[in-house]
């Protein structure tokens, strides 16, 4: 068995891609997995060192802009390193499961490695955050829709919500919004007090997901919610192609507020009815 | 015993030009560019521009003057460093000036309001480019809304309004100054809210868009356009509506906002931000989250009440001197000296380490936050895991890594503090490709104008061997060696130029050469080379009817010649590919050809740079398109993806570079 140390250096919305990494190379019979995160980000991979994997944390917290130093310096003695990139070549990351698995494989040959992980054809896993939460939030007691409005540096991304429209056209759905802004409407609840893992397992009660940057919105993508419709917003869907893409995938790319409308009043709407 | 590196930290050092990065615009100012005559309005020969001209004149005023107006727009800015000389995307940019030249075509010479920062007293890159395509730009002293009005004149052109990016800052100004802009002129509101993430209720510009598009614009019948993303430029045509409608409608400000000063400690300005108490250096006050996101403070202490932070200020003006002590001390290899000044910071402040990690998840770029924190961790000060310091040290550097001084301390960190040789090589390793990289981004500046690669510097830092078909007379032969590419293969089919060619193309110790003169096509076969005068338009495909050619272009001559592809020139080795990962296709028009003869050279490339033709030129010229179909369904999908393209000043060509999807 080699031991294995895995990071990611991103953001903590990285960090939640990076669990399909993570398991996959734990669920490998020739791998002794530690795995390093900043101050904070244990919580994501919980569920990950119950399952036999050593975890890792820094001093230091994630930041907006991502890990403040190179979580490789937490390296175990005599493991070998390798980041868990979200894919492709060029700086920024596609964060597509096929080229997260190109990526690692080829950071495995380099360390002399020659063992697949997984089949980058295959079945597009999901991050699975809601499997780190210790504790389940109550399921809401109306029909929801899970609405992201926290964003993060994205430059091709650019939205502003309406959530007082969004509000009455779907009176007969409660929004669940990450933002603290529950006085706007009845029908509002502010979940910002919730944990990551914790939004995880209650995005899986709700009809449709909506967010804008995939940090956080990577913390929806669970197996519970492969198939329900899911939207980002502020972005040309023409030049951005759907986060964590599969066949079948319900995500849409949004670009206006009436287009969110739209999207909730032909997907949430049907759901509830 | 001591450990020696093979690539000692003076050697990487000197593989540094040492000269400051040349700036770009002196290769790219136009001989007459009135840059440097404020006042002067090249009125006719703007509107006269082509597009394409104005954009090429854009640039370069974006990248004349580091100096004074800053480099590059604010999307090709480092994380830690924010000094751009135009403070937008540069599409956006762009595509609102295009629009604003379109929008007022019928202006001789527009005047533009432009209410914004200034640059403390140094020119405005946005400003300039303004002036350069021919407009009057009326800038008042300090930020619009500061001022009463002073009898400005009315009736302007446009309004180009950034204000201080607040909410009601930017509001106050529109209020002021659109019914400024007459009938049938142009409103453009600079947004910049969601740029750096998660806005600020009191920095939501995009709020603002918004409401005015809702309450003002849509009653009236005006669709507003927005230009960029997270960082845009919106616009709308002012009306008669639009023009009564801002001086009285619209939303209610929102407050001011501003982080309250609470107070001072030493040289240090005191503010409380969002629960949070922040002090920043009072010559650099007031503290701004905004510029705070951006690295913009010299240093950034954070605590969350006024004594604590008061608390982290005292402890980090006593201990940073001998901070910096230490540093100097591992910078000399006197890891002892250093050990003891890091234990004695530990004796002297026992809490300095558990004040300051806070800080730099506040500012994650700063390095004087890094360097300490990195100093007093790589000794293991406060229990801390070495490697871990000694990464943050890195994380400095980074910065800054022609920085020779710090880089020999860095390493010294690393070989003598942690007994880690393999990073220590890494280090310098990294630093030595960032000095590679940094010479061939000057090296791409200053001898490939006019070709795509130019703005690709990192791309080409990853090139290692070049075959070069339709080499010509081998005028890139000496640019490939001096962009430290030492395998060069050269192709070319006419005779009278393949003995220039050969000439130029003469291996020595550090290049490989080899050159080859041969037509290369998709099969072999007799074919015919059209040519006229000038031999560097040579081509197996005879002009176009419809293009317009200059007179030494024009196909006067027909060569019957044996065309032979590029596979049956590797696979009787005429063509060595070893170390060759750019395959480099200038061939006037048959690039497409030449690409299907070379299926098994695809193979052995990582690169690939052809020459497309947008208008008519060569008769059966392919799309760039049906090249890119090609190169994308190579190798079963698995074959190349565009990564670089750019149209030519004739803007009939263009150049692009395509890379291979997945690593060989």
């Amino acid at each position: 068995m080699r031991d294995l140390y895995l990071y990611q250096n991103g953001t903590r919305g990285d960090v939640v891609l990076a669990r399909t990494l993570f398991r996959a190379a734990l669920a490998s019979p020739e791998f002794q997995v530690t795995i390093g995160v900043c101050l904070g980000d244990d919580e994501l991979v919980r569920d990950l060192e119950r399952a036999g994997c050593d975890v890792v944390v820094s001093d230091y917290r994630n930041t907006p802009q991502g890990a403040p130093l190179d979580l490789e310096a937490l390296c175990p003695p005599g493991a070998t390193a390798i980041v868990a990139w979200l894919g492709g070549r060029d700086d920024l990351p596609t964060r597509q499961w096929p080229d997260v698995v190109d990526a690692f494989h080829l950071r495995l040959r380099r360390a002399g490695i020659t063992t697949a992980i997984a089949d980058p054809k295959g079945e597009v896993p999901m991050p699975d955050l809601v499997a780190a939460a210790t504790g389940r939030p109550a399921a809401p007691l109306r029909p929801a829709v899970y609405l992201d409005c926290a964003r993060t540096t994205e430059s091709r991304c650019r939205f502003v919500y309406d959530l007082p429209r969004l509000a009455r056209a779907l009176p007969q759905l409660d929004l669940l919004c990450t933002t603290g802004a529950a006085s706007v409407a009845d029908n509002v609840r502010d979940i910002s007090g919730l944990s990551w893992p914790e939004r995880s397992a209650l995005s899986e009660h709700c009809v449709a997901l909506v967010g804008t940057t995939p940090d956080p919105f990577a913390l929806t993508l669970t197996t519970g919610n492969r198939w329900k419709p899911k939207a980002l917003c502020g972005y040309d869907a023409r030049q951005t192609p759907p986060l964590w893409n599969y066949p079948g995938n319900g995500m849409e790319l949004l670009a206006t507020m009436d287009e969110l409308v739209d999207f909730l009043l032909a997907h949430a709407a049907e759901v509830h009815a | 015993m001591q450990a020696h590196l093979p690539t000692p930290v003076d050697a990487v050092i000197a593989g540094s030009s040492g000269r400051p990065l040349e700036p770009i615009a002196r290769r790219l100012a136009l001989p007459s560019d009135p840059l440097g005559s404020p006042g002067a309005r090249p009125l006719s020969r703007a509107q006269a521009m082509n597009t394409l001209e104005v954009r090429q004149r854009i640039d370069a005023v974006a990248t004349s003057d580091p100096e004074r107006l800053g480099y590059g727009y604010s999307d090709s800015q480092s994380p830690w460093r924010h000094d751009p000389a135009i403070d937008l995307p540069r599409d956006a940019w762009l595509a609102f000036v295009d629009h604003l030249r379109a929008a007022l075509i019928d202006v001789k010479a527009p005047r533009i309001l432009r209410i914004g920062p200034t640059r403390a007293g140094r020119s405005n890159g946005i400003d300039r480019v303004l002036t350069a395509i021919g407009a009057e730009v009326i800038v008042p002293d300090g930020l619009g809304h500061d001022i009463g009005d002073d009898g400005m004149a009315a009736n302007v052109d446009c309004l180009l309004l950034e204000s201080n990016g607040t909410f009601d800052g930017v509001l106050l100004d529109w209020r002021q100054y659109a019914p400024r802009v007459r009938r049938g002129g142009v409103v453009a509101i600079v947004d910049r809210s969601q740029e750096l993430g998660q806005p600020w209720p009191q920095h939501r510009v995009d709020e603002l868009v918004d409401a005015i598009a809702t309450e003002v614009l849509m009653p009236n019948g005006v669709r507003p356009m927005r230009f960029g993303d997270a960082a845009s430029v919106h616009v709308y045509e002012q009306t008669d509506g639009t023009l009564s409608a801002s001086k009285s409608s619209g939303p209610a400000p929102r407050g001011n906002g501003k982080p309250p000063l609470l107070g001072a400690v030493g040289d240090y300005a005191l503010y409380e931000w969002r629960d949070l108490v922040y002090a920043v250096p009072a010559a650099d006050a007031p503290f701004c989250p905004r510029r705070a996101t951006r690295n913009a403070y010299p240093v950034l202490l954070v605590g969350d009440s006024f004594a604590a932070t008061s608390a982290v200020v005292e402890a980090f003006v006593a201990a940073e001197p001998t901070i910096g002590s230490a540093l100097d001390a591992l910078h000399d290899g006197n890891v002892a000296r250093a050990r003891a000044l890091v234990a004695s910071i530990e004796r002297d402040h026992p809490d300095l380490r558990t004040a300051l990690i806070p800080c730099l998840e506040h500012a994650r770029w700063n390095k004087r936050l890094l360097l300490a924190l990195g100093v007093i961790g790589v000794f293991g000060a406060y229990g801390t895991r070495p490697h871990e310091g000694a990464a943050l040290l890195r994380q400095a550097l980074r910065l800054d890594l022609v920085n020779g001084p710090l880089l020999r301390a860095v390493a010294t960190a690393y070989l003598e503090v942690l007994g880690d040789e393999a990073a220590a090589r890494a280090l310098l390793e990294e630093a030595r490709a960032h000095v590679r990289r940094r010479n061939i981004a000057e090296i791409c500046h200053r001898e490939l104008e006019g070709n795509v690669l130019w703005n690709y510097p990192k791309l080409v830092a990853q090139v290692t061997g070049v075959i070069e078909v339709g080499a010509g007379e081998g005028r890139l032969a000496a640019t490939w060696t001096r962009l430290d590419i030492p395998h060069q293969v050269f192709v070319e089919g006419h005779p009278k130029t393949f003995a220039a060619l050969q000439r130029r193309a003469v291996s020595d110790a550090s290049v490989r050469r080899q050159a080859t003169c041969a037509v290369v096509a998709a099969e072999p076969g007799p074919a015919t080379l059209h040519h006229g005068r000038n031999l560097a338009r040579a081509s197996l495909l005879p002009c176009h009817a419809l293009a317009t050619v200059p007179l030494d272009d024009k196909h006067e001559i027909e060569l019957p010649v044996d065309a032979t592809t590029l596979d049956a020139l590797l696979a009787a080795g005429r063509i060595d590919p070893t170390n060759c990962n750019l395959l480099y296709i200038d061939t006037e028009g048959s690039e497409l050809e030449v690409l299907r003869g070379a299926t098994e050279l695809l193979r052995r490339v990582d690169f690939v740079y052809v020459g497309v033709f947008l208008h008519p030129v060569y008769d059966g010229a392919p799309l760039p398109q049906q090249i890119q179909s090609y190169l994308h369904e190579f190798d079963d999908g698995e074959g190349f993806h565009l990564c670089a393209f750019e149209v030519s000043a004739d803007r009939a060509r263009g150049q692009a570079v395509f890379r291979r999807t997945k690593a060989r």
